[in-house]
């Protein structure tokens, strides 16, 4: 028996395993059944109650492969809603509705995605939340089923008792407004939006991070312009992935060697060395002439922190959160390749809590969801931004690189920007001013700064040119070293996408 | 004079106290006519053909006593430019100012000169702001902008004026603007843009947001006025969300509306597209089905617009591919699901890879011969109204500021302003108002607090908001009975503003300041008093203070409130649990009904017993 009297006799366990008998997707282990359990718990947590066996069809149809589940029904389940001509139909119209489901471009695509748990429940709320939402009748049992893959396994002659055991008025009007819903539902499977999904695959998604990363993704999900940031991030990362860290050369013992080099220990002296009679190898190593194999640099801590400063005030709202945050995250990318620490910070009135790129892990959905919008007040985030700074500089030995996503009417004080600019060096992109001009008293105090106009956002091309060329430059200011000038512009350098007058 | 006023109640005959009047200034005896007259006065509700003959006999006693501001103060009532001109050399320059604007707003020919004299007037006198309006009224745009100059510079030195200076700034804007200096235009706007967040910002953060409001509607205003969406945005955003913390709904609806009209008009589609989606889930959230309605069919259309904007411009073919998807899916979402089959079909002919291509050319397959569901006229409601925007903040305001809590000149504004003569007795009561102020002034020192107590319950009744100034000023004078008398004025006027000085008053070392205080808790209760009153709630540093707050919050019916109360109900003490259960048995909101039938089956013992008994005594079923 799979499930044991004592767990049979609960309503928490009976009830959603009972309800199993709708389903009619059929997994070929009972360890898919298990991740279905999972993600029905985690439903529950975002408030959207749905049967277990909503859950699980449509779950395993956006997570697993087609040779791991078989569409079919579990049990005779006419028998247990007692052939009524509505049950019928709702059992027709489901299993109907399911095939329509799988045979979907976005559950196909989405199966070749190998989606985590985390992910999977998301995209659940997405598709069957506003459908639990319309149910007016609440579940007669809470949700209480343990994590045991063993409950599951040959639960089927179980089901018809775990299905008369509770009461499924609730599981049947789930039922019925999924399928009065039928064309929402394949709406939104359609425009599900799986290039989210490929950003979270090509980035490094923060899904792990548990139920707070899932309701940032699921606001990410639901907002049309989040759909933009991604586009336009996938548009020009690929010249982002191009760059990789360059190894350098170094003394120590790790890695493979590099090169030649004057300094080293013995064990890495070039042998030909010892072919010097005595006093010339003595004179040569006096003279700092001896030759060791060099190693490659077992890259230390990287001497840099970029931190990516995205205004998130209302002012933002439109395209220019599209560009900024998706320039955000393409730069970002860009600088963890070339092994540059990386964090991001979003404002408004306040200058919101630090979030770093961990392992080269960007929170996606964090930046794609963030919503600030509470007033703005530049003159205090950045005088704030001034102290973190300094304070920083006590802790931390690396440099702070700024790089700052705003709009053309973010008036900061001189004063205070030069606060910044004496602790970091500080560049900026503005977005689209709506006057098509830039009059910013503190555009020469910064390091460099480019402006995105509407002509460049609206022409295809130009778009993401300039984004990669934006993109180039914060690249070849970042690293110390081989490309580049090695470190930011003179303000006079200060480059723009298009000519503008010159600040008065 | 001031203890006559202390004396009058508004009983009497208006008929008998005008012949009463009549007799004794035929008699030069003006103190009893004043008496006799003042009284009628008080008689608010009677009709103009009474009341206007003896505020005419009432300035002519005033003026034979020798109290010449007073009977000019009469006349403005019932204008007759003659006498008043006799009496102008003999009043305050502020009054001759006044009377002269008069006359300018019912000439329109000598408009601009007499606005002009006003204005110099004013400006002899030190009173920049109403000096500078004046010359802006008179289209003297230079010496307007010369004052404003002055005055933001004046207001920039005191750091405690930072939305005045603002305010100072935005006016300097607009009148370089007007005199075609666009770099000093610029220059300014940069200025008041500083003060205004910083203002906002530290009203938020004090929890006076119905003041950082008023700094969100001079940033729309600027906006506008520089061509700078972004401030639009910004202005409207913030206030839209003030206005729905404070459960104003209609009002953050109709904003809504109206900023996704500016933003239709400054070609920010995408942007008025996110503002729709805001607006309808609002609407949702708030059970107004059919706003929630428009707004949904409203972002479909924004959105469509943005795709065909972007394919107009060439621009990239994703970018209008993720429009139309969004506009598909609000329309699915509305049932109109012959649009989403026509959106696909226009899907299926985008410049997209082929495959995407025929996704959506497929997914358009699927909606052949579907319908769009019904929408009858009655789901389209269109009854949200106009959004109606505040005054113009950047005068009044500062005009406030200068008549730093005079309750003469307080009084005046609302007796000299054109809005208020269809309200007839709240113009009558500041009539009054402005002549007990004006014996209060005449009032020696040492007598001040008993007049600042008397003029404090003659501003009770009127409750405007431009006399909550004059009040907290009062309040803030040393004597308790002054204080007292505030408070007591206060808990008549309903605005968030009012909570300012209530919640100062109940850490009033006096504790009759405190039990008023309190007392006016209860009876200030109101949606959007939610926040001062959780806020008092929470932090009040009296037991009894807070279950006044705890029974005042009872009383409103918003998500919140009941939330609130729920956790008390659980979690408080003894005392706030009865309060609760007390108040919300005679309570008639339906928001904590619907929570506490919600809580009832996860509830504790406890909470079960108290959510009972209310719904017990409210005749509801558990």
């Amino acid at each position: 028996v799979a499930a044991p009297p004592e767990l049979a006799r609960d309503p928490a366990v009976a009830g959603p395993l009972g309800s199993l008998a709708l389903s009619v997707v059929r997994p070929h282990t009972p360890t898919l059944g298990l991740r279905a359990l999972r993600w029905h718990r985690d439903l529950d947590r975002l408030g959207v109650r749905m049967p277990l066996a909503i859950v699980h069809d449509f779950g395993l149809l956006l997570a697993c492969a087609n040779e791991q589940l078989e569409l079919g029904d579990r049990v005779d389940v006419r028998a247990l809603i007692a052939g009524t001509r509505s049950g019928d139909a709702l059992l027709a119209g489901y299993r109907a509705l399911i095939e329509e489901v799988a045979a979907s471009e976005a559950a196909s695509k989405s199966r070749s995605l190998l989606l985590s748990d985390d992910i999977v429940v998301v995209l659940l709320a997405r598709l069957l939340g506003s459908v639990a939402e319309r149910i007016s009748i609440s579940p007669t049992y809470a949700s209480g089923v343990p994590l045991d893959a063993a409950l599951l396994e040959r639960i089927e002659p179980q089901l018809p008792a775990l299905y008369a055991s509770v009461n499924r008025a609730h599981d049947l009007a789930a039922l019925s407004e999924l399928l009065g819903a039928r064309l929402y539902v394949l709406t939104l499977v359609d425009a599900l939006d799986l290039d989210t999904l490929q950003l979270f695959g090509m980035l490094g998604g923060d899904a792990a991070r548990g139920a707070l990363a899932q309701v940032d993704l699921l606001a990410a999900l639901g907002a049309p312009e989040a759909n933009d940031i991604v586009d336009f991030s996938l548009e020009i990362l690929p010249s982002v992935l191009e760059a990789k860290t360059k190894p350098g050369a170094s003394s120590f013992a790790a890695f493979g060697y590099a090169g030649l080099a004057r300094k080293g220990s013995m064990d890495s002296l070039v042998l030909t060395e010892l072919a010097w009679d005595s006093e010339e190898l003595v004179r040569r190593m006096a003279d700092d002439e001896v030759l060791y194999y060099s190693r490659e640099l077992a890259r230390d801590e990287a001497r840099r922190v970029h931190h990516f400063l995205i205004d998130a005030s209302a002012s933002m709202r439109g395209q220019r959160t599209t560009f900024a945050r998706g320039m955000a995250l393409a730069a970002a990318k860009k600088l963890l390749l070339s092994g540059e620490d990386v964090t991001f910070r979003f404002f408004d009135s306040r200058l919101y809590e630090c979030h770093a790129a961990r392992g080269g892990q960007i929170p996606v959905a964090y930046l794609l969801s963030f919503r600030g919008e509470r007033g703005r007040n530049p003159a205090r985030v950045f005088a704030e931004l001034a102290r973190t700074l300094e304070l920083g500089r006590l802790r931390d030995p690396r440099d702070p690189v700024l790089h700052l996503f705003t709009h053309a009417g973010l008036y900061i004080p001189r004063d205070t920007i030069s606060e910044v600019t004496r602790r970091a060096k500080l560049s900026a992109v503005f977005m689209l001013p709506s006057g098509g001009e830039l009059h910013l008293d503190y555009l020469d105090l910064l390091d460099a700064y480019w402006m995105v106009d509407q002509r460049v956002l609206s022409s295809r091309g130009d778009r993401a040119e300039e984004a990669r060329r934006i993109l180039d430059d914060v690249g070849t200011r970042a690293p110390d070293g081989a490309a580049g000038p090695s470190s930011t512009r003179s303000p006079r350098s200060a480059r723009v996408s298009r000519p503008i007058e010159e600040p008065t | 004079v001031i203890e006559l006023f202390a004396r009058l109640s508004a009983e009497g005959n208006i008929e008998s106290l005008y012949e009463q009047g009549r007799r004794l200034v035929g008699q030069r005896r003006w103190d009893g006519a004043i008496e006799a007259l003042c009284t009628a006065l008080l008689l608010t509700h009677s009709r103009e053909e009474l009341y206007a003959p003896a505020c005419a006999l009432l300035r002519d006693a005033f003026a034979g006593s020798g109290d010449v501001r007073s009977a000019l103060s009469l006349s403005w009532y019932a204008p007759d430019r003659e006498y008043q001109r006799e009496l102008l050399p003999r009043v305050p320059p502020i009054d001759r100012a006044r009377t002269l604007a008069q006359w300018a707003s019912a000439s329109p020919s000598r408009s601009s000169e007499l606005y002009s004299q006003a204005a110099r007037e004013l400006e002899e006198a030190g009173l920049l702001a109403r000096a500078a309006i004046y010359y802006e009224r008179a289209e003297e745009v230079k010496a307007a902008r010369a004052l404003w100059s002055r005055l933001a510079q004046l207001l920039d030195a005191q750091r405690a004026e930072v939305y005045a200076a603002g305010l100072a700034r935005f006016n300097l804007a607009r009148t370089s603007g007007l005199a075609g200096d666009e770099r000093a235009a610029r220059e300014a706007t940069v200025a008041a843009v500083h003060s205004l967040e910083e203002a906002a910002d530290r009203f938020e953060s004090v929890g006076q947001r119905e003041r950082a409001f008023d700094c969100y509607h001079v940033l729309i205003a600027i906006g506008k006025l520089s061509h700078g969406f972004e401030h639009v945005l910004e202005g409207s955003v913030n206030a839209i969300r003030i206005l729905s913390e404070d459960n104003l709904r209609y009002h953050a609806l109709r904003l809504y509306d109206h900023a996704i009209r500016l933003a239709e008009r400054a070609d920010e589609s995408s942007a008025a597209a996110t503002l729709a989606r805001e607006m309808a889930d609002y609407a949702r959230k708030q059970g107004l089905g059919r706003i929630a309605l428009r707004g949904v069919l409203l972002q479909a259309r924004l959105w469509q617009t943005v795709a065909e904007q972007t394919l107009e411009r060439h621009g990239p073919a994703q970018l209008a591919e993720n429009a139309y998807v969004a506009s598909l899916l609000a329309s699915a979402e509305v049932g109109q699901y012959a649009t989403v089959g026509a959106i696909y079909r226009r899907l299926g002919e985008l410049e997209l890879d082929p495959a995407r291509r025929e996704a959506h050319a497929r997914s358009a397959r699927r909606y052949a011969g579907a319908r769009n569901g019904t929408l009858e006229r009655g789901q389209l409601d269109e009854r949200l109204g106009k959004h109606v925007p505040p005054p113009d903040v950047w005068h009044v305001d500062l005009i406030e500021w200068e008549e730093r809590g005079s309750a003469a000149e307080a009084c005046a504004d609302v007796v000299l302003d054109p809005d208020e003569e269809s309200d007839r007795i709240t113009r009558r009561s500041a009539l009054v108002g402005r002549l007990v102020a004006i014996a209060a002034e005449q009032t020696p020192a040492a007598r001040s607090a008993r007049a600042a107590v008397v003029v404090a319950d003659y501003l009770a009744p009127i409750g405007l908001y431009s006399l909550l100034a004059p009040l907290e000023a009062t309040f803030a004078r040393t004597e308790p009975a002054a204080r007292l008398a505030a408070v007591r004025a206060l808990s008549r006027y309903f605005y968030k503003r009012t909570f300012v000085t209530l919640e100062q008053a109940l850490r009033d070392p006096d504790f009759s300041v405190v039990q008023e205080a309190t007392a006016a808790l209860e009876r200030l209760r109101f949606d959007h008093a939610f926040d001062p009153l959780s806020r008092i709630y929470r932090t009040a540093p009296r037991p009894e203070a807070r279950l006044a707050a705890l029974r005042a919050i009872a009383r409103i019916d918003v998500v919140e409130a009941a939330e609130l109360l729920l956790g008390a109900l659980e979690h408080g003490g003894p005392g706030e649990r009865e309060a609760a259960v007390a108040a919300l048995k005679v309570a008639r909101g339906a928001r904590f009904v619907e929570l506490a039938r919600a809580a009832l089956p996860q509830a504790s013992e406890q909470l079960k017993r108290s959510l009972s008994e209310i719904l017990r005594s409210r005749g509801l079923g558990v």
